[in-house]
């Protein structure tokens, strides 16, 4: 094996994992210098003769740095220098003047200190800024929160530049060409081409571009508005068919009433908005209620009405210290009697026995009685038939009602117990088959009572009218073992029942009528009325907004005008090729001398209803630059400038003249406003000075949406941000708490997560063999890839600790997925949270999304897990290999040898010791799950799985479990201070510099603080010096 | 914007008229869209495209036997044996191999960047990213204004958006060859049919767009005026762009034929991604052999793949697979044959494109006489990464200037600048030196 020494010095070599004590010394200049004269004699020694001012090999210069501060801004060469030393490759082999082991100690161990050491708190620089242009996910949702539709406008953009900490928000990676600019223009002109524009109502979005309108087409799409907003609302309203529609209402509107008959708005507003009920329903309620024996003479006035409302007028009438219970009742009883009214309602079925009549009989009871009335309405034709009417005894015996003793038959109407008054036997129509029942024919008004045997707990029969009913039959039937009254008049406790034909109907309709009147039911005139009086502000606004827009709509001014036009006989000049109306300014301007030829009278109408028509299309167009105004305030994310008011004004009249419709012009507007750099660029104001500045509230609040939401601002961070109140620590504090829980905040899953971890590549780059791993479907590769996304989203949502990354004891499955994971239990395509019983899952080092990405196409990589683990988990950087390697083939061809066996060819080495050392340790330890995320005991070469890396501490981790655990434990600082570093290099999306080391360390201490939850780094970074500050335009930076 | 009623505001009856009135009268006749138009004013023009394939080759089984216009095809060059006549098979070329370390030549990120460059780029995690304007780029400045585009980037895959952290170099060195600007690479389209659009889809709404270019400039000057250096120049990059699809209208508009419908009809690629990478690779040939064809640009650059790209190749033989994992064969034996297969098909969608071009005739000679056609790789051996002795292919006669048909042999480690440098004369740069070059190369005419 060889290596080619001048190339393995020409990569630089970064190799050690930056662990950080929690305090720092705050060794002065001083101290400082005097240590750093040690170490100048060592490198002036060994290594200045060629790393010198003149002659700068690999780049390096000692002679350059000076002071503290200088070695820090080129920490990365520091690094290397460690590197170089502790691995022996520097200085070369040729150089014959080489350190001892104690002045490399020193040495390396000077460069530690003083890295580790220096106070970053003491350097004050919130870092280069960038202009930024949106990236492409950010473009996306950008467009998503403008529009409301997720058009997925950028979905054939090309990809944006990667730098810094590695992600695709990277300002300084992201230049702009033409390819790109042509890719903008388009996409701006197909989204303007969604947009509806509206006089009245603003600007919307539709997922189809909106068609072009006629005038007289848009007139009947705003009076389609109107007739929408009222069904929109009817739809909500109780529906006369569902009683609980109605019956929450009544009693509150009935206690409102008996305690306060005389309820301001506000108290009925304050009523039903505490019981959940419609401000306008429950008003329509409560003052029925409150006005009912008002209306007694008119609303109610019916049988069936009064029926209805008489016990409640009882009760309203006593209304000082009523009982609780009471109004219990009557509301119940209200309910019960509108409610037997309802369509579908047995009443229908009322010329066959078809309703039940039921009392409970109690245990030391003796009587029963039995009351039929006439409804006070007169009793011809009131009558009933009772089938089978009986009593049950506690052992289950029936006893019919014809063979109980009757001791009482109160009435002067005919009863009959053998058979019907015209002699033909009980036979209910409903039996069919002619089969005889027991029966009782009874004629209202009756009050019988019979004596029962012993044991008797229950009376029923079925009633119905038949045979000599007719449609003005109808009674009240009521059962009981307690005496009661003779039914005189209406009676409150009994049962309704009506006889066939129309009655049962008209009853019906007439509570149909009371309710309709009551509360407006359906599309009957009082609906809109009562919807109305229900409005919120908010739809208080967009109703008047779409009236507005009729009004403008129907043009009557313009209109007006054209008529007289034509009357006057100068109908040729309306003549358009498409039979439209012209513009005003075309007409106007085609011959203004048209009204001369008009008598003085005319010419004065003539001018009189012109200014009228364009005095009306000025309010117009102001209407809609007013809507394209506020488009602009979210296109730009910040106020809108006088200057740009002037521009989009001028914008807006000069394509109104030239495309004679306002839609099409306010779309051009639309899509002039989306090329701007003020949509397409995050641009934030900068100083004049020479120093930092705190960011203005405005791009403080695009910095935390495009941080947590990969978007635009909402409209509650921009109120915030316009009232001056972002800045204030709470303030920030519980808006990036609010934002955490948004759904937005998916967006550090797909964007930041997946790029900082890597599963995004099992979308794009990483692909198992299908050949040897034909399970992998689309379907597995896509519920791996939500897996991940979902379980970092679970940690951001639930504020979780940000150590479940490297553990966990849930994960999110599908059954597809959990068969792959071989975890029983979880049916069906979709995703859901799963506790985890084993110890092989859970955290993303055994996540099949991690698992994949680390992996060759066809087999396990124990080198890329290793390296991954190393790089993106704790930090620790892996330098390629060198270039021109010979390795030794015959032993890595060798595939009897095991994958260990074959990888200690490169760990016999020593130049590929340095690295693989540390990774393939890592990577061997997950050798337990194959290419495709499996759990596997054996290899692909049939071998047993030998999970174990052994470390070169000599520590031996025992799989997946001793690698978590060694992370958890030995590496936990390492992967705290690379999250937060991670983290910060996405929020501020530049690359960092040394002395964003403080927000880092301060990262990590607040995660320790703070059960390690996300929302403690989150937090520290947005209240971060480089996150709240920005350099001014003449910044003097420190020498980099 | 105070006077609002500018010249952009033209109604919609002028646009009218301008589209309409050049859409007349002019007959076509459809295999020589040149020679009919042109060819008694001025002589054909010179194309220039490159074909990029990423992760090297089977080192053994290209290079030729033999020089002179006798030399006998290697493995790898056998699909050229039709159009032999047609190439150039040059030897040991390539970039100077070692730059210092902040300024790598070679590898998967850099090699590809510096490909058509040769300048070495900037170690850079994405701050600072440098190279140099790239050979393509610097001829299309030559003919930007007779064409509708400048020049034509096409690829197949999506960019690379992340860095690597043990290299500590952008991966964005990855995506693309082509530079604009020292700093400013071009991102490529890959999509067949939006590259299709692009170049022959209806320019209908043009006075629409025409005002929103107009006002998105002077909305960048304002802007301009209130930034800071640094910021002024991605201003700067966004206008230029904007200035360019403004150039880019006026050509519609004023000088550009229609494109005969029978020309495209069954020849406009379905929206969204190609069906298969044959596919794909046929249709952006196709795409740069219509718009060399119909003059709409003179420059193309096309990467088969980005770097490190890892395309699936079973599809031309199960014994292919991803194209890197294939690249890295450490010898065994699968896995040669399977990137030996795919060296070759390769070569064959090469001539794909060298056939098609060949079968237009331009007068007396044909689209491709009338081209210089770039084959290469920015590595040798896509095992080792090794970058010395290129292969390179060059097809085409610039015109005559060219005498094609031949291997040349050149000294090692003979700077493929040199090449670049050559070809850009032959394009009518008339120049002294282009990046590393250390003059022409000799033996081409």
């Amino acid at each position: 094996m060889k290596i080619n020494i001048s190339c393995l010095a020409a990569w630089i070599c970064i190799g050690v994992v930056w662990v950080f004590p929690e305090s720092s010394l705050h060794a002065d200049q001083a101290d400082f210098q005097k240590s750093y004269a040690e170490i100048k004699s060592i490198l002036n020694k060994y290594c200045i003769d060629c790393h010198n001012s003149e002659q700068h090999e690999g780049g390096l210069d000692f002679e350059r740095y000076k002071v503290e501060k200088d070695i820090l801004i080129h920490l990365q060469k520091w690094f290397s220098v460690i590197d170089q030393v502790e691995t022996g490759v520097m200085p070369p082999e040729e150089i014959e003047l080489r350190p001892n082991a104690s002045e490399k100690t020193k040495l390396v161990s000077w460069i530690r200190t003083t890295i580790n050491d220096f106070d970053y708190e003491s350097v004050k620089d919130p870092g280069k800024s960038t202009l930024r242009r949106l990236n492409r996910s950010e473009y996306n949702n950008t467009v998503r929160d403008l529009t409301g539709v997720d058009f997925n406008a950028a979905r054939y953009f090309s990809g944006d530049g990667g730098g810094g900490e590695g992600f695709d928000n990277n300002a300084e990676g992201m230049s702009i060409h033409p390819l790109m600019v042509e890719k903008y223009f388009k996409a701006a002109r197909d989204i303007s081409r969604h947009a509806v524009v509206s006089y009245g109502e603003g600007i919307r979005f539709n997922s189809d571009p909106s068609p072009t309108l006629t005038p007289r087409s848009y007139h009947l799409l705003a009076e389609r508005k109107l007739s929408d907003f009222y069904n929109d609302f009817i739809d909500m309203l109780p529906k006369y068919d569902h009683r609980e529609d109605f019956e929450p209402y009544l009693k509150p509107a009935m206690r409102l009433a008996l305690v306060s008959p005389e309820a301001s708005h506000q108290e009925i507003y304050d009523t039903a908005i505490k019981h959940h009920l419609m401000p306008g329903v429950f008003y329509k309620w409560y003052t029925s209620f409150a006005e009912a024996d008002k209306n007694k003479g008119s609303r109610w006035n019916s049988q069936f009405g009064h029926w209805v409302i008489d016990p409640w007028i009882e009760l309203y009438g006593k209304r000082e210290g009523f009982a609780e219970t009471e109004l219990k009742r009557v509301s119940e009883d209200f309910t019960e009697k509108t409610h037997f009214a309802k369509s579908g309602s047995s009443y229908r079925k009322v010329a066959g026995p078809s309703m039940e009549v039921k009392a409970e009989i109690k245990e030391n009871s003796t009587v029963l009685f039995l009351s039929v009335g006439d409804m006070g309405d007169g009793n011809e034709y009131d009558h009933v038939v009772f089938h089978n009417p009986q009593v049950t005894l506690t052992d289950g015996t029936v006893v019919y009602l014809g063979d109980l003793e009757l001791i009482e038959h109160q009435g002067n109407g005919n009863l009959y117990r053998e058979q019907f008054p015209d002699g033909q036997p009980f036979v209910s129509a409903a039996s069919g088959e002619g089969e005889i029942e027991h029966g009782f024919y009874i004629e209202a008004p009756a009050l019988l009572s019979f004596k029962l045997p012993a044991g008797v707990n229950a009376f029923n029969a079925t009633m119905g009218m038949e045979k000599t009913c007719n449609e003005k039959g109808s009674v009240q039937v009521y059962a009981s073992d307690e005496e009661i009254p003779f039914p005189e008049g209406k009676h409150t406790h009994a049962s309704f029942f009506c006889g066939p034909g129309e009655t049962p109907l008209k009853t019906a309709m007439e509570w149909w009528g009371i309710y309709a009147d009551l509360i407006g039911y359906g599309r009957r005139p009082g609906a809109k009325e009562m919807i109305d009086v229900s409005l919120g502000e908010q739809d208080k606004g967009r109703l008047d907004a779409i009236r507005r827009e009729i009004q403008y709509a129907q043009r009557e001014p313009i209109k007006k005008f054209f008529s007289f036009v034509e009357e006057k006989d100068f109908g040729h000049l309306l003549k358009t090729k498409d039979g439209e109306m012209p513009a005003l300014s075309d007409l106007a301007n085609k011959d203004r001398s048209a009204p001369c030829k008009l008598s003085e009278e005319d010419q004065k109408q003539w001018n009189a209803l012109k200014e009228g028509a364009e005095e009306f299309q000025g309010t117009v167009d102001e209407e809609v630059r007013t809507h394209l105004l506020s488009f602009a305030e979210k296109v730009f994310r910040r106020p809108v400038r006088d200057e740009e008011v002037q521009v989009i004004t001028d914008t807006y009249r000069a394509s109104i003249e030239d495309v004679d419709d306002f839609q099409k012009a306010a779309q051009l507007v639309i899509q002039s406003l989306l090329t701007r750099p003020q949509f397409l660029f995050r641009i934030e104001h900068e100083g004049p000075g020479q120093d930092a500045q705190l960011v203005d509230d405005i791009a403080l609040a695009n910095r935390l949406s495009y941080f947590l939401w990969s978007s635009m601002p909402d409209e509650t961070l921009m109120e915030l941000a316009k009232e001056g109140r972002l800045q204030d620590d709470s303030v920030l504090e519980s808006q990036v708490r609010r934002m955490l829980k948004d759904p937005k905040s998916m967006s550090l899953s797909r964007e930041f997560a997946s790029q900082w971890l890597g599963f995004r590549k099992i979308l794009s780059e990483k692909k198992p063999d299908p050949k040897i791993f034909p399970s992998y479907t689309k379907q597995l590769e896509e519920s791996m890839y939500q897996e991940a996304i979902m379980v970092f989203d679970d940690i951001v949502k639930q504020d979780k600790s940000v150590l479940e990354i490297l553990d966990s004891k849930t994960t999110f499955l599908n059954e597809s997925l959990a068969n792959h994971y071989n975890i029983q239990g979880v049916k069906g395509d979709h995703m859901r949270q799963v506790e985890l019983k084993d110890d092989h899952r859970g955290g993303f080092l055994s996540m099949g999304s991690m698992l994949v990405a680390t992996s060759f196409p066809g087999r396990t990589s124990p080198v890329a897990r290793g390296q991954w683990i190393l790089d993106a988990l704790i930090g620790g950087k892996v330098p390629p290999p060198p270039e021109n390697l010979e390795l030794d083939e015959s032993k890595l061809d060798n595939r009897s040898l095991s994958k260990k066996e074959r990888l200690a060819a490169h760990r016999n080495n020593f130049s590929c010791s340095v690295c693989h050392d540390r990774m393939d340790p890592l990577g061997f330890s997950l050798e337990n799950f194959d290419a495709i995320g499996r759990f596997r005991s054996k290899q692909e070469n049939g071998q047993a799985v030998d999970a174990i890396g052994e470390l070169k501490s000599g520590q031996q981790l025992q799989g997946v479990k001793g690698l978590k655990e060694y992370l958890a434990t030995t590496k936990k600082d390492s992967f705290l201070h690379q999250i937060a570093q991670k983290s910060l290099g996405f929020a501020l999306g530049r690359s960092l510099e040394y002395y964003d080391e403080s927000v880092i360390r301060a990262s990590v201490i607040s995660l320790k603080e703070n059960e390690y939850r996300f929302s403690a780094m989150a937090l520290t970074i947005v209240k971060s010096y480089p996150f709240r500050y920005k350099r001014e335009q003449g910044y003097i930076t420190d020498g980099k | 914007m105070g006077n609002s009623k500018r010249n952009w505001t033209l109604n919609r009856r002028t646009a009218l008229k301008g589209i309409g009135g050049v859409s007349l009268g002019l007959p076509w006749m459809e295999t020589m869209l040149w020679a009919t138009a042109k060819k008694d004013i001025e002589p054909a023009p010179l194309r220039l495209g490159v074909i990029y394939q990423p992760n090297g080759i089977n080192p053994y089984e290209w290079t030729p036997e033999g020089t002179g216009d006798n030399y006998k095809l290697s493995k790898t060059l056998r699909p050229l044996e039709p159009i032999r006549d047609e190439v150039l098979v040059l030897t040991n070329l390539n970039h100077d191999l070692e730059k210092g370390p902040d300024r790598p030549t070679s590898g998967h990120y850099g090699g590809t960047s510096n490909f058509l460059v040769g300048n070495g780029v900037k170690r850079s995690m994405g701050s600072d990213i440098q190279a140099g304007v790239s050979l393509d780029q610097l001829a299309a400045l030559k003919v930007a204004d007779q064409t509708l585009l400048p020049s034509l980037e096409l690829s197949t895959e999506s960019e690379h958006t992340g860095v690597d952290t043990g290299e500590r170099i952008t991966q964005l060195y990855g995506n693309s060859i082509s530079w604009l600007t020292p700093s400013t690479p071009l991102t490529r389209e890959r999509y067949p049919r939006l590259a299709f659009d692009r170049l022959f889809g209806k320019t209908s709404g043009l006075g629409d767009t025409r005002s929103v270019i107009d006002m998105t400039l002077s909305s960048i000057q304002r802007l301009a005026r209130q930034v800071n250096q640094n910021d002024r120049h991605r201003l700067d990059e966004y206008l230029t762009s904007v200035r360019s699809l403004e150039k880019k209208l006026d050509y519609s508009q004023m000088h550009q034929r229609p494109v005969p419908e029978s020309l495209i009809k069954d020849r406009i690629p379905s929206p969204g991604e190609a069906e298969t990478h044959d596919e794909h690779l046929s249709q952006m040939i196709d795409i740069m052999t219509l718009a060399f064809q119909t003059d709409r640009t003179r420059v193309a650059t096309f990467m088969m793949g980005r770097s490190s790209s890892n395309i699936d190749f079973s599809f031309v033989d199960k014994k292919c697979e991803g194209l890197h994992g294939m690249a890295h064969h450490v010898g065994i034996k699968e896995k040669l044959e399977g990137y030996q297969i795919a060296n070759e098909y390769t070569v064959k969608k090469y001539v794909e494109f060298l056939q098609k071009l060949h079968a237009i005739k331009e007068g007396e000679r044909s689209v491709l006489d009338n081209s210089m056609i770039l084959y290469g790789n920015n590595m040798r051996d896509g095992n080792s990464h090794s970058s010395a002795n290129l292969p390179i292919l060059l097809a085409g006669r610039a015109g005559g200037q060219i005498t094609s048909g031949r291997h040349i042999e050149y000294p090692e480690d003979t700077r493929l600048c040199n090449l670049y440098l050559s070809m850009l004369n032959l394009f009518g740069l008339n120049i002294s030196s282009f990046n590393e070059s250390t003059g022409e190369l000799p033996g081409l005419s």
